[in-house]
């Protein structure tokens, strides 16, 4: 698998589209969902899929296979939902605590499966990580729901281990408490 | 043993959970897991917090969302190869006239030569190059193509539009005619959202239906744009559009048409995203009519949620009408 990713960078460098766009395919499920749990939203998401995909065509030539690819489209994903709310919190659309709503529960595997109770768990756990500050949220998902090794996020977010381990722990001390009561449900 | 845990433990146990401790210190932790009971109780609510943000993050995406992403993105790269193929035609361009101009300016070689390259620039600027013909019309400014017009009358097809380009406020077109040319246009321009309209209803490429719902989701809705967003809610193949028509129709006021429609798709619509927004329209303003439907949905749905949903609006509706009638009397 690897040589073949390898193979394939290598003829979409070379100005091979069809290659790029195996590339995508190979990748793009990982940068969509991560991109929607970045965002919490569907459209949000579909917007950064775009941007992502667009900057690592434009930029291809200067992935020196020095990362796994993966991860390089990783940073670029993180970096891209920085600047995004950036620019929506710029033009007044960004609120950090309180995201849009509206597709949030579309792609949730199960929305409410559980009943009541169910929903109401999920939106605590939403508003729980969106009170988190962004690189302390961005290092528990990529640590936690992306399962990825702390020296990869910390290449990604371009910080220390240890700052990353410490943003762990913050993050994990704040969802314990705000999810206290759900914890056992 | 104290009931207590130093801040570096507890740092630990955060890391345990979160399978991130090396061999070494793995191995220290265990030890001590298997003693201190503080420190069991400690990862276990580390552990069960873990569990619950993974329970209700665990994100499941449709394929059709990403065979559509695919489309767009396809359309993208494809838009911007073109333009990068127009700048290096037009770079090979300006170095041919350098190399002209050069030679003519500083001649090293006699006058018949000079000659030549003049009449070869001639005829290629004459012959071999089509006419350049690219206009931006801003439809607000000036007078444009009567695109609507040429698209009813078959001179152009949808295939031959692209929408290269949007932001907040406007969008353009590149329409591929005879001449190429552009129109661009603010998202509630009535040229425009005929174009978008247009496109969404007879475009064969998904992406580009994406693109143009996507577009009109943002624009104020029109009276006229209903039916052509029902149309497609009904009909169209991609999930992706039908789910978008679904979520742009929650701005329309709701009438028997638009219920009527939601039902058929409550129904008929193998995608659960999509019975799901049709069924959140419907919630917006329950009325009598869409009763009986419900009551056949929140026991015959394929999906717990949408029944769930069903039950509660259909409740809900004869709760009220029960008070209503209540208070009658």
């Amino acid at each position: 698998m690897k040589d073949e990713i390898r193979q394939l960078i290598k003829k979409a460098q070379s100005g091979d589209t069809g290659a790029f766009h195996k590339l995508v395919k190979l990748h793009d499920e990982r940068v969509m969902i991560l991109a929607y749990q970045l965002t919490h939203n569907e459209q949000d998401a579909e917007d950064l899929y775009q941007e992502v995909f667009l900057k690592a065509y434009k930029n291809l030539k200067s992935f020196r296979f020095e990362s796994q690819f993966y991860t390089w489209l990783y940073r670029i994903t993180v970096n891209t939902s920085y600047n995004f709310k950036r620019k929506l919190a710029r033009l007044n659309l960004y609120e950090p605590n309180n995201e849009k709503e509206s597709g949030y529960l579309d792609w949730i595997a199960n929305p409410g499966d559980n009943g009541t109770s169910g929903k109401e768990i999920m939106t605590a756990v939403k508003s729980a990580m969106t009170v988190l500050p962004q690189k302390q949220r961005t290092v528990f998902i990529l640590k936690h729901l992306e399962n990825l090794k702390i020296k990869d996020i910390a290449r990604i977010l371009n910080i220390s281990d240890g700052t990353v381990k410490r943003y762990l722990f913050r993050a994990m001390e704040k969802l314990r408490v705000e999810l206290k009561e759900y914890r056992y449900a | 043993m104290p009931d207590t845990l130093s801040a570096k433990l507890r740092d630990q146990a955060t890391l345990y959970a979160l399978d991130a401790l090396t061999n070494s210190e793995l191995r220290q932790f265990e030890q001590l897991l298997k003693v201190n009971p503080v420190l069991q109780k400690e990862v276990d609510e580390i552990v069960a917090t873990l569990n619950l943000t993974k329970l209700a993050s665990d994100v499941k995406l449709p394929e059709y969302v990403l065979e559509g992403q695919r489309n767009l993105l396809r359309g993208k790269i494809e838009q911007l190869e073109n333009r990068n193929r127009q700048s290096d035609f037009k770079v090979s361009l300006s170095d041919l006239w350098y190399n002209l101009t050069k030679r003519i300016f500083i001649p090293q070689q006699p006058v018949w030569a000079v000659a030549t390259y003049v009449m070869v620039a001639f005829l290629v600027g004459r012959l071999v190059l089509p006419p350049v013909q690219t206009v931006t019309t801003p439809i607000a400014t000036a007078p444009q193509p009567n695109v609507m017009q040429l698209l009813e009358s078959g001179a152009l097809s949808s295939s031959d539009i692209d929408i290269y380009q949007n932001d907040a406020q406007s969008v353009n077109f590149n329409l591929q005619a005879k001449n190429d040319f552009n129109v661009q246009g603010g998202l509630n321009d009535e040229t425009v959202q005929q174009i978008l309209y247009y496109m969404l209803k007879n475009d064969s490429n998904p992406g580009k239906r994406l693109k143009a719902i996507s577009l009109l989701s943002e624009a104020q809705p029109v009276e006229a744009g209903r039916v052509v967003l029902i149309s497609s809610l009904l009909t169209d193949p991609n999930p992706g559009v039908r789910l978008r028509a679904a979520k742009s129709l929650n701005s329309y006021k709701s009438d028997k048409t638009l219920r009527n429609a939601c039902i058929k798709v409550l129904f008929e619509d193998e995608n659960e995203a999509v019975r799901m927004a049709a069924l959140g329209i419907l919630s917006n303003n329950p009325t009598e009519d869409i009763i009986p439907a419900l009551q056949i949905i929140k026991r015959m749905d394929k999906n717990e949620f949408i029944r769930d949903q069903a039950r509660r609006i259909a409740d809900s509706f004869l709760g009220q009408v029960a008070v209503e009638r209540i208070e009658e009397y």
